[in-house]
This record gives structure tokens, sequence and C-alpha cells, in this order.
């Protein structure tokens, strides 16, 4: 169940030099789980108060000498610790019960060591692989939802393999582009979580705010197999992280996959099968065809471009005139499918562990697919009692077909898409795209079924250790990874479509290589002084070595005889290399632990980073970190029936960053257009210019904290409180363009993020047949923006005309802009002459933030002998989004907001009349008006508004739902099987938003981001049920 | 255990000590370092071009020669504008290569490069300065993240020294020249030294508000040097891999429903042989095309977004595909020469009468214009010899030719300094106007939003109201 080298590096933690005693006895025995009666390899078992002890081999079993009334302490990652005292048996067979939540509950914590929880000065959150295989997700980023508190996920729609964000305690970096992602490292490999948005616009004829719009490309963690992984540690503050530097300042997502467990071959199989549909879309007015202003317009009438417009005459007027929610019918139902092989082998001299998994998805867009196939070996060998080598390989091909986001889209036609027409009737009977827009928009069917992206993707990532027991009060361990990936994709655009129209018919084929090797070599020392007191010391280096190699995108423009789907058919040939961003690190670092009793336990750590990055007068840099972890139960009040254990912890480290490669230098590149006429090369300097004495940007963290369980551990508390002090941010600053430049990287600024982290899990009821396991996360956190330097008054992410995203100093992160109504000094709303309100453009004022005000997720699961029940509720408080479609939608009469039309009001507010002296005085509004087209087509008037552009994107919703059931083992006595079991899985069942649009839960800008808040022009997210099969063999 | 210690140290040694060299990769490899005269040559002029088309763009809408056709009260209808790409063109991509080109060709000894840029840097200062006045110029492009703005006399200053320097450099023996870097004009160092001259008389009459009398008599000097025939033009000319903006941007786009302007009422009356003046102009056809169903010519009435029964497509002059764009023409030449003539003879807005000189300037502006059309000769004479256009010597007056020269103009942005110069002439008054302008008409483009957050306090000193006119207008 356990990996082996885990336990090596525990074993370096708990070793303790041998004091020899005379007149030892062998004691011996096999050390099982009660779960399923399986051997456990690889438990610590010690003699308690000496340095004595042993790890259980691969069949669970152990030997180890110690004396009559000595105690012997059996321990292991996620199982109770027991402890034994010998009597006069020789043999000593011991059943570790599984738990989640126990005292002496260990967890994976940076560079993979094992620790127990309570020594800690931190918060570390682990999450098991079953409560991932419950989430139904097939990203592991998606899996964790509602499950760790302090972390806002989020997806980018519903598109197959479509990306997820993950922010751990806010954004801490302001940079536009940057990425607040934490670091995703597995078994010690460090995998790449980027989500690449490359090149896929044509050179004219899009208004795309952004490639990363155009698809939800997959954030690379979702390459990583689920069913590979035994569980997750998520480490979310400097303190925790404090070892992994400054690839880790936003956190990291530690992973660690299952291993063999015991001496036999283990065979299990999984499969399971699932259907997909919207989870929710928006409503529309049913009662009115297309028209304006009420009447009918011949829809063949260019001019007026009526075919749009929904305005018109009330739907019963003709019988043969019908209304189609084209929101909900353009999707389909998609099928996802997943298969899992796992066969392991263990013996007295390693273990192997093997699977293969392959899921597959047809999406809810028609035509869309997401693949993933993946092949993982992982193997140790026991050259001696000294030398343990291991190796690792998961191989993973992915991909899929896309459905365009953004500008020019699917999704943003489909806005537009007028419900008195069958979107769906998209295709004459000669193959021709049937348009009733006269190509001012697409059909969405058409374009996903003619121009979706392909891609695909081919990853290796690999390890290979050595572990070296030098004495018994010393380890050396080295590790050296690799992860590495080659991506292809592909567009065809035919000029007939909107977004290749300017063009003449485009084509772009993008390579994207990614290869990164890391280089680890730890060495640790333990000590135990005395019967109190025990430490350990660990010195480290590390080695990255990371590239983006021969990536390249090609481009043809104006397609061409002989008219083949390849870019040698198109006249205007473009090949432009993509920057290899090589970059390499080279670290330091030094950990030391000493523990009190089982009272007091210290860490400190300090580390140095040199990186490429940055000018070489700074590019090495020092920060340190230290934690304290109080046990205030076992200092005062032992075995008290109430609190059965009590803790404080409070931790301050530091954690540096660099900045992206390259930024240092000035450099003269392609521009677009060149070579001009195909012939003459033209050259410009690129507009991105540096701070020649830039220095590491450094985070500050405080945190404190407290863990308390009741009742014999039936109920825990653990509360957190922590700031982040972000200084020197490098900022990719947007500077007055008569600088020769637009954008400096400078050091500039101060965020502070602060917040409180609960998690509260409960086991209300214990019994012996039925298990009732309560969890709840909650965390509230906000970031200001401290200071910025004078010379930039703001930072602007985004804007799209009518609301921005945007920072100035004093405000919060993640702040939204809009244009309100001209408002009188009370702050009624001015009502014109025409009878409505309008909206002052002129000066744009907050009117919401894009981070939640808090966020929350209950997890309850039962079970009663075989049968098991589990259910996670989220609720997502506050966070504000702009649905960059609605707008269309409202304009062109199609939402269900519009359906209050033709209406005699009297709008809200008061009218202003000015008096001779230039005073104004406000009298309640009594023009009497009707709310008509242009109500909701002039901009000043509704659309712009920020009452209407930035909603609520509040959230309440079932985000999954879990039946499992077991067949007895009784029942399978007598066949090949170990386990059958059968799950039925439900995930958004339920959706409760007071948001017009999709599922909220959609980012436009895809993972990845800093450009939060904006949703509505993506595939939007699914409702799916799925049923699965678990088989093992005996 | 001692070993174990000493190879510690060592390898940390070793690793600190090699560390510099490892680290020593934050180069892209997939770019230049440095590059040549002949690779930044063709990048400014392009960069040039699409300055004027979006200075153009928002230019001749002001001055009503086309508007929006998307939205009442657009930029017809004198709403403000930033042209932020076109400041962006100019500081990002114009001046800082034609300072690296000038200091280059100086230590090159390459004096044609630095001829071509300074004459360059001159009609680009030129077009900056006519929209904001006051413009960065000797603080910019210096890594200054405040640079301070130049006054609009000191670039008008400026560009006069660029220019009889870069005519200077233009006459002296180059061993290092442009060839078919120079996207202009193929290396003809002398259609260059005439544009330089044309652009001295452009210039000069743009500061007629100042004194007419010596702008006039200057242009006139200078032209002796100008522009000679249609083939001297300053322009663009794309091809099938590079679209011209007109084409890709307004016409293309056109066929999927992203609109964005068409002919404004007040240049296709003009034409249209109908009020207020009825010479039927055979360039007409030639630079709209009547959309669907549609048989009398009608242009957008300013600010209204109604009225058009015309639009930009593939098939008009300046929005075909292989259309340049224009941005110094012969036949804007013989209008700066009408124009001069006028005055020199002392000519006023109400006065008629101009010399013979004068007088055979002023034809030959619809001339050279329609021959650049491709208006065949009968057309062309049949135009000339009305006795609307010919009105003979004595009767010729400043609305004639400013006449001319708006319709020779179409689409070159320039024309809106002449327009601002003579208070709008008779143009009517914007439907929908904008009423931050409080009746009065626009004078400037505002700075872009971009310099008001980065450069706030230089943004401050100089912001102006949009109505209030610039100094080389008062």
């Amino acid at each position: 169940m356990k990996i082996k080298y885990l336990q090596k590096l525990r074993l370096c933690i708990v070793f303790t030099l041998v004091s020899w005693q005379v007149a030892l006895a062998q004691i011996k025995g096999r050390v099982t789980s009660n779960e399923d009666n399986s051997a456990l390899p690889g438990v610590n078992v010690t003699v308690k108060g000496t340095q004595r002890g042993t790890t259980t081999n691969s069949g669970g079993e152990y030997q180890i000498a110690a004396n009559q009334g000595q105690v012997l302490v059996f321990s292991f990652i996620g199982f109770a610790n027991k402890e034994i005292t010998i009597g006069s048996q020789s043999t000593i067979n011991v059943t570790l019960m599984a738990s989640e939540q126990t005292l002496s509950e260990v967890v994976v914590t940076a560079l993979n060591i094992p620790q127990e929880k309570k020594a800690l000065g931190y918060s570390v959150q682990a999450v098991s692989a079953k409560a991932i295989e419950e989430s139904g997700e097939t990203n592991l980023v998606a899996a964790l939802q509602g499950k760790v508190a302090g972390a806002i996920i989020t997806g980018s729609g519903g598109a197959p393999g479509a990306g997820v964000n993950i922010i751990l305690r806010g954004i801490t970096s302001l940079s536009g582009g940057s990425d607040n992602q934490p670091l995703f490292v597995v078994d010690g490999i460090i995998i790449s979580n980027s989500t690449s948005a490359g090149n896929p616009l044509p050179s004219a004829g899009s208004n795309s705010p952004g490639a990363s719009e155009q698809f939800a490309n997959t954030n690379r963690a979702a390459d990583i197999n689920p069913e590979d992984v035994e569980n997750i540690s998520v480490l979310k503050g400097p303190a925790a992280t404090a070892l992994y530097g400054l690839r880790a300042s936003n956190g990291a997502i530690v992973i660690t996959t299952k291993r063999a467990k015991s001496g036999k071959l283990g065979v299990s199989l999984n499969a399971s099968v699932g259907i997909d549909n919207v989870a929710k879309s928006p409503a529309i007015q049913t009662r009115f065809i297309q028209g304006r202003l009420g009447e009918f317009i011949a829809e063949d009438d260019p001019n007026l471009r009526s075919i749009f417009r929904s305005f018109g005459p009330a739907l019963n007027s003709n019988v043969n005139d019908k209304i189609y929610d084209n929101f909900r019918d353009f999707y389909t139902t998609g099928v996802r499918q997943n298969y899992n092989l796992t066969l392991t082998k263990g013996g007295e001299k390693g273990n192997i562990y093997f699977s293969a998994g392959r899921s597959f998805q047809n999406g809810i867009v028609p035509y869309s697919t997401f693949g993933r196939n993946s092949l993982k070996v992982v193997g140790q060998y026991n050259v001696s009692k000294k030398i343990q080598l291991s190796a690792s390989a998961n191989y993973i091909n992915s991909g899929g077909n896309r459905p365009p986001a953004g500008d020019k889209s699917i999704f943003s036609s489909l806005s537009y898409w007028p419900n008195s027409y069958d979107v769906n009737d998209y295709i004459k009977p000669d193959g021709t795209q049937n348009n009733i827009t006269f190509g001012v928009v697409d059909n969405p069917l058409y374009l996903m079924q003619f121009s979706p992206r392909v891609d695909k993707i081919n990853r290796l990532i690999a390890d290979a250790t050595i572990d070296y027991k030098v004495t018994d009060w010393l380890t050396a361990k080295y590790q050296l990874t690799i992860d590495t990936y080659k991506e292809n994709r592909d567009r065809f655009v035919d000029s007939t479509f909107d977004v290749g129209v300017q063009v003449k018919g485009w084509m772009t084929k993008e390579y994207l290589n990614y290869r990164e090797v890391n280089s680890n070599l730890y060495l640790t020392a333990q000590k135990k002084f005395n019967d109190d007191w025990s430490g350990s010391a660990m010195v480290g280096n590390s080695v990255v070595d990371s590239e983006q190699p021969n990536s390249y995108y090609e481009r043809g423009e104006g397609f061409k005889s002989p008219f083949v789907r390849e870019v040698s058919s198109f006249r205007n040939y473009t090949n432009r290399p993509y920057s290899p961003n090589r970059n390499r690190i080279v670290s330091f670092f030094g950990d030391v632990k000493l523990s009190y009793r089982d009272i007091l336990y210290l860490n400190i750590t300090g580390r140095n980073d040199m990186v490429s990055t940055l000018p070489v007068q700074n590019n090495s840099f020092v920060y340190p970190s230290a934690s304290l972890s109080y046990v205030f139960t076992e200092h005062f009040l032992p075995n008290n029936p109430v609190l059965s254990f009590g803790k404080i912890r409070a931790s301050w480290a530091q954690v540096g960053k660099g900045t992206s490669p390259y930024v240092t230098s000035l450099y003269y590149g392609i521009p677009p257009n060149f070579p001009f006429g195909g012939t003459v090369d033209g050259y410009s300097r690129l507009s991105t210019t540096s701070d020649p004495n830039l220095k590491p940007e450094r985070t500050t963290s405080m945190e404190i904290g407290t863990e308390l369980r009741f009742f014999k551990n039936r109920l825990t508390v653990d509360a957190t409180y922590f700031t982040m002090d972000s200084k020197d941010q490098i900022v990719n600053a947007p500077v007055t363009n008569a600088s020769g430049y637009s954008r400096y990287f400078t050091n500039i600024g101060l965020i502070r993020n602060s917040g409180i982290e609960l998690m509260v899990s409960a086991r209300p009821i214990q019994t012996k047949n039925f298990k009732w396991e309560s969890m709840l996360n909650y965390s509230k956190s906000q970031g200001t923006v401290v200071q910025m330097p004078a010379e930039l008054q703001e930072i602007v992410y985004y804007d799209n005309g009518v609301t921005q995203l945007k920072v100035r100093e004093g405000s919060k992160v993640g702040d939204l802009w809009g244009f309100d109504y001209r408002r009188s000094p009370d702050g009624q709303a001015i009502i014109g002459t025409n009878g409505f309100p309008a909206v002052d453009l002129t000066q744009s004022k907050v009117a919401g933030n894009a981070l939640p005000n808090f966020i929350a997720g209950w997890n309850n699961s039962f079970s009663y002998k075989g049968l098991s029940l589990s259910f996670m509720l989220e609720w997502r408080d506050g966070g504000n989004v702009v649905d960059l479609a609605e707008v269309n939608s409202l304009r062109n009469g199609i939402t269900k907001l519009t359906e209050t039309r033709y209406e005699r009001v009297i709008m809200k507010g008061v009218t202003e009349t000015k008096n001779p002296d230039g005073s104004f005085v406000y009298t309640p509004n009594t023009v009497l008006t009707t709310l008509d087209d242009n109500f909701y087509r002039t901009a000043s008037q509704l659309p712009n508004w920020q009452g209407f552009t930035i909603q609520d994107g509040s959230w309440f919703r079932l985000r999954s739902m879990n039946v499992g059931y077991s067949i007895p083992k009784k029942v399978l006595a007598k066949s090949p099987f170990g386990v059958v079991r059968f799950t039925l899985t439900g995930t958004n069942l339920l959706i409760n938003t007071p948001f017009r649009g999709y599922d909220p839960e959609a980012l436009s800008f895809g993972a990845g981001t800093s450009l939060i808040g904006y949703v509505g022009r993506n595939a939007p997210s699914t409702r799916s049920f799925q049923f699965g099969v678990n088989l093992s063999l005996k | 255990m001692k070993n174990t210690y000493k190879i510690l140290f060592l390898s940390l040694i070793i690793g600190l000590s090699s560390c510099d060299k490892f680290l020593d990769i934050n180069t892209d490899p997939t770019l230049k370092s440095d590059v040549t005269l002949q690779e930044l040559l063709p990048t400014v002029l392009f960069y040039t071009t699409e300055a004027s088309y979006r200075q153009s763009f928002i230019a001749c809408q002001y001055v009503q020669q086309i508007g929006s056709a998307t939205t009442a009260g657009g930029f017809d209808a004198q709403d403000d504008s930033e042209n932020a790409q076109g400041w962006v063109e100019m500081y990002l991509n114009v001046l800082p290569h034609l300072n690296i080109i000038i200091d280059k060709a100086t230590a090159q000894n390459a004096p044609a490069y630095v001829g071509v840029a300074k004459v360059l840097m001159a009609y680009n200062l030129g077009l900056a300065t006519t929209s904001w006045e006051n413009i960065p110029y000797s603080q910019a492009d210096k890594k200054n993240f405040a640079p301070e703005y130049d006054s609009q006399e000191q670039i008008y200053t400026a560009i006069g020294k660029l220019l009889d320097e870069g005519i200077a450099a233009l006459g002296q023996s180059s061993n290092i020249k442009p060839g078919i870097d120079d996207l202009a004009y193929n290396g003809d160092m002398g259609k260059w030294t005439r544009l330089a001259y044309t652009l001295k008389a452009r210039f000069a009459m743009h500061l007629s508000k100042k004194n007419a009398t010596q702008s006039a008599n200057i242009a006139i000097t200078a032209l002796a040097n100008g522009m000679k025939t249609n083939e001297d033009d300053f322009k663009l000319v794309f091809n099938t891999r590079n679209l011209g903006p007109w084409y890709s941007r307004v016409a293309l786009a056109n066929t999927t429903g992203n609109l964005s302007i068409t002919h404004c009422a007040t240049l296709i009356n003009l034409m249209n042989g109908t009020a207020p003046f009825t010479v039927l102009d055979p360039r007409l056809p030639l630079i709209a095309t009547l959309r669907r169903n549609q048989t009398v010519y009608g242009g957008t009435r300013p600010g209204a977004n109604q009225g058009a029964t015309v639009d930009f497509t593939v098939t008009a002059w300046h929005s075909r595909q292989l259309a340049p764009v224009q941005m110094v023409t012969y036949a804007e030449t013989k209008a700066i020469e009408a124009e001069a003539r006028f005055i020199a003879n002392g000519g006023n807005r109400t006065s008629k009468g101009t010399t013979a000189l004068g007088y055979d300037a002023y034809l030959e502006i619809a001339k050279a214009n329609m021959s650049r059309l491709g208006v065949t000769d009968a057309n062309a004479t049949k135009y000339l010899t009305d006795k609307l256009v010919a009105v003979g010597n004595a009767n010729v007056t400043l609305e004639s030719i400013m006449r001319e020269k708006y319709k020779a103009m179409f689409l070159m942005g320039d024309i809106w300094t002449d327009f601002r110069r003579y208070d709008y002439l008779s143009l009517p008054y914007p439907e929908n106007p904008n009423l931050d302008l409080k009746g009065k008409t626009i004078q400037r483009m505002v700075y872009p939003l971009s310099e008001s957050t980065r450069n706030a306090a230089v943004y401050k000193n100089n912001f102006k109201d949009m109505a209030e006119p610039m100094w080389m207008f008062k």
C-alpha cells in the first residue's frame, strides 16, 4: 500500500543511534491492514525509548531484537500507530487500523518526507485516493474541489480535457501573465502543470483579447492518471514548502502514487462508463420571434440585419413559428469511459507496480473529444541492506478535438443565434454550411465539425533513485527526474468562416516541446540526544534544467490550389520559433528538526537558490523558515476525556522568486507581416525591457494555527490564520510607450494576503457496521495591494470596454470595475427625458470582486458493511463574474431578461433640473416610458450598466455523490475475486446560483491565468453520471 | 565519516565554482541581439504606414470623408479618439527604429540611410503632433519612464531641422544605399529628396495661421524641388501576402458583418452631381461600391449612421487587395502649391483669383488624382472642363482649392489639418454630436489612456480640452 522509498525516508527520521543492550530476544511477526487483511510492507517498527528499529518486508514481516517489557511501536502512513508491550511471546502479529484522522497521523511533507502531523508547525492537508475516486473527475486538479481549505479551484468549462486552475491562499503575483498556481510534485518528480495558450489566431480578422480564451487548454497535471494516486498532500504556505524553494512560492501539491502492496501478484481492474449533459443553461424568452419593435422583418433584409433580433411579434400570431432553446439543444449527451488495469508484485528483493489506464470522452459539444492513455511502471530493487534502487516511468498520450472558444467561436456564435431558428439545422445537402446569418457569424455546429483544433501530446515522466544507508545514523538519497513532452496542435479554418475570411482561410500547426531534468541529493543525519530530546539534520542540493526546445508554429494563410489541408496549400507561409525559455536553478538547502518528547517540535530550514534568469549580481538568494509545534495537551492535559489532543503551531517563512527567462536582455524579433511580400526581411526591437538591477521577489509569511481533537478524536477542529507579504514583486509593468518600451520588468509594490482556514472533521456515528464521517473545509482570504510605485497608477489585466479587472494602490486583488448610472448626490439614478437612466461611461468604479468571500466544502460519507454513500456539498459565496456572451443574447432579445417588453413603466430614480444659479434640483421621476428593443440594445441603458455586466457568481452545489457496494467477502470466497465493488457517481448534480448564464465556474481565459472573473464564451460545465466496477483478483 | 564530510564539502565547492557558467544561459537563441540597417528600414516603413492608416481612419471621419457604419454619434460626429494604436506604432515601432538607423548609419558612414531616416522621422513627428499637439520626442525612447513632452513649437523646429539635415544627407554620396529594403522608393534617393521638399511645404502650410504669406513663400520655394509626378507618391503597396488595412480590416470585414466605416454623405454629395457641387465626379464609382439593389450614390449622414447606399468593397480602388496606403502624393503637392500661390497672390478665405501658375496647380490636383485612380482621359477631361471646375484663374477661391484637395486626399488624414486651419470650412455640424465639445469642433485627439495611467503627471500638464485649438492653429 505504501511506497517503499518513502518508508526509507520515514525510517531516516525515526532512526536513531543504536545503544547496545544485552540479552535481547528476537521478536518477529506480520503486520496487516484492518481494511482487507493484506500484508503491509514498509511499516516502521521501533522499540520505544531506544534507537532500534526496522521495517516490514514486502510480505509485511519484520524481525527485531527487544526485551520483554519493552514496547514495540508500529507506525505507517495513513494508519494509527500501535504500541504493544512485549510479553513472553516471540511472535507478534499486528493489525493496523487504517484511518485518515488519528492522533499519530502521518502526512507527506516537502521533498516527500513523511512526518507525523502533530510535529508540524504549519498546515498541511491530505486528500486520500478514496476522496479522489469519489469525485468522479479525470482531471486530478478538479478532483480536489471542495476538499482543500484555502484552495480556489476553478475549471475552464465543460469541454473534454479543459484545464482547471488552482490557487492556494490567494494571488501573490500581480503580473498579468503570471501563474499563481502551486508546484506539482509526483513521487519527488517536479512535473509541469502549465497551460499553454500557443498561437491559435490568424494574423488579421480576430478581435480576440488573447490566445488563452480560444481553447480551454489542458493544464498538464491532468496527464496524471488519478487511478495511480495513493494520496495528495497540499502544502499551502511558504513554511510548508520552504524546502522546495522558489518554485513552490504559491504552495505545492505533493502527489504520492500507489506501490505494490504485498508479495503476491496483485491484479485489479477498474472500468467505468458515464454520460455528461449541460449542467445549467441560460433561460431564454419563449414569447417573441424574430423582428424589430414588435414587427416581423424579412430575414433576408441585409440592411437591417434583423435576423439577429428576436424583438418581433408574439409567438402565437403564426402557427408555423417556433422557439428553439439553442442554449440547451445545441449540446448533446457526452459519453465517457475509463478503464484501468493494475498489476503489482513484491518480494524480498523488491517490488514492482504496473498500470495501464485509458479514459476517453466525447464531449457535450458535438464532435469534441479528449482521450488519455497512460502506462506506468515503478520498480524497486534492494541491492543490499544498505542500498536500494528504484525507478519509475510514466508514459502518457493524450489529446482530442477542442471546440473553439472566445471571439468568433462556437460559443460567441451561439450567444447570437436567434431563437426563432434551430441551430442544429446547420448543413445543406451539398455539405456546405446552412448559415442563416449571411456569414456574420458561423453556425456553431458546422464550425465545430469542420474546424476544431486537434491536439496530441506524448509525455514521459520518469525517475531513478538510489537510497544509501551510509551508517546507522546517516543516509543519502539521490534522485534524477525527467518530465518531457511533445505536443502537436493543428487547426484548419477555411475562408468561409468568420475568423478566416479576412486572411482568406488559414491553418496553424504548433509544435510545443518541453523538457525538465532535476537532480536531487539529500543527506540526512539522525540523533537522539537523550530520552527527551532528539533531532535530525538534512542538507541537500538540487539542480533544475528546464526548457521548451525546438518549439515553433507554422501558419499558412490564403488557401490555394491544390486545396489540401496542409500549410503548404496556403499562399502566405510563416514559420516562427517559440522561445525555448531555458532556465536553470541550482539550490542548496538544509533542514534541522528538534523535538522534546511528544510536546515540542522545532523545525528550521534555510535555502539558497541560484537562478539563471536574474542578473548575475542578484541571482543568488537565501531565505529561512522556522516553525514550531507545541502539543499542549501532552504537557498539561494528558488523557483528558474531552480534549484528547491539542496543539498550537506557529511558523514564519520567507521564499524568494526569480523571473521569466531572457527578460534581462534586449532582442530583435520578426514582427507580424514579415518578411514583407515573402521576400523582404524586417526586424523590430522587442518592446519589453528590464531593470538592470532586477532583484528576486520575496514573500514573507506568518502562520498560526491550532489543532484540537475532542472525544477520543471523534471531533477534530483545525484552524489556521495566515498573512503573506509579497514584496519587491517582479512585475512586468506596463510603462509609457514614449520610453521606447511597453513593458518593464521591475521590482515593485507590496501585496498582502491574509486569511483563515478551518477544517472540522467528525465521526458522529461509528459502530461495527455503520460509520458516518463528516468533513468540513472553510476558507476566507483576501489580498490587498498595499503599495504601488508612484509612476504606475494601475495595472489593468483585462478591459472588455465595459468592465475592467485591474488593481490600484489600496485596492483588493480581483476587483472588477464597471460603469454605473449617473446618480444624484444621494445615490439615486438620474432619469433622462426619454424616461431611462443613462450609464456614465466617463468614470469606472469598483463594482465587484472576482474572488469569493469564502468557500466551503462539506463532505459526508456513510458506510454500512459493504454499502457506502458519500456526497460533497460546496458553497462559494461571492466572487463576481462578467458573462462575455450574455450581452449578445440580451441585445438580440434572446434571454429571459428581455421577455419583459412593451410594458409601460416609470423607471425608479430622479429627474435633474438645473437652477438659474447653476445648482441642481432632483425630483422623483414620473416619466412614463416603454420598455422596448432600445432599452435592451442601447449601450448606455442596460448593456453597459455594471448592474447588468457584473453579476454575482456565488453558487451552492452538490458537487458529487457516490454510492458504492462491495460484494461481501463471504460471497466471493469461492470466486477468484478478492474485491468486487460497484460504484455510481454523479457530479454537479445540483447548482443553485443567482448567475444568469451557464455555470459560472468556467474561466474564459483558461487555467493558469490571472484573468479571473470572466466567463461565458466557452463550453459550459457538465453534469455527469458514471457507473463503475472495481475488481481485484485474490 | 570524515571522508563523507570531505566529499560533501568538496562537491559543494565544485558546485559553487562551476555555477556561474552553468547558469549563463539567459539568452534567447530564437531572437537576434543586433540587426542591420536593411532589416530595420522595412519595419519602419511598414509601421509608418500603419500609423498613417490609424490616423486616417479617425481624421477622415472628423472631416466627413467617411463615417461610422456601426453607430450613430461615432467619429463622424466628432467623438473623441485616443488613436491608442497610432501612439503605439509611433513610439514602439517607428521612433526607436529610426533612432537606431540614424545611429548605426552615422557610425557606418551611410548618409543615404541617415537621410531617409530623418525624413521619415519628420513625417512621423508631423503625424503625431497634428494628432496630439505636445508629444514626447527629445526625451522619448530613452528608457525614461516619465518623459516630458516637447511643445508643438519645439516639434516643428525639430521637423524643420530633420528635413534640412535629411536633404543634406540624401545629397551626399553613400556607399551603403537602400535597395529592396526601401519598400517605398526602392532606393531612389531622388524620390526621397522630392518627398522631403514636399514635406517642407506641407509643414510650412500647417503653420499658415501664424503667418500665411511667410508659410506660402516657404512652401513655394520648397516645391520647386518637390514631387513632380504621380510616380513620386509616398505610399506602401500591399501584396497577396501582406493585405492592406483598408482591404483586410474594412472591405473583407464587411463581408462578415464586422462593419466599421462607410463613405460619408459630405464627400459623396460633392461627387454624385447633387447640390452643393453638381458636377458628377468620375472617381465616384471607383472609390465607392453601390450596395445590393441600390442605384443612387449616397453616403452616411455625418453622425447619423443613416443614408449610406455604398460600401467599401474589394473592388473599390482604396480597399481592393493590392491597394496602397497613400501617405504623401503628387496630387497633394499640387494642392499645397495651389493654396500657397493663392495666398502669396494675396488671397484669403473670401477672396477670389490666383495666378496662372496657381490655377494650373489647382487643375492639376484632380488631374493627377484621376490619373492615379485610372479615370479615363475622356472622363477626366469632361470633369476638368466643366464650368464649375474650370472656373478660370480669376474665380478660384480657397474653397474650390480645398474641395479638390479634399477629394484628392481621400483617406489621407493630413486633410484634417487643413480643415482645422480653416475652422472646418463649410462642413455641416454632425448629428448626434459629441456633447463634450459644447457646439465647437474637435481640434485634437486625446492622449491614450496608457499615458494617463503610466505617465500621469506629464499627461496632466499637457492635457487640453479636445475643443481647444492647438498652438499651430492659433
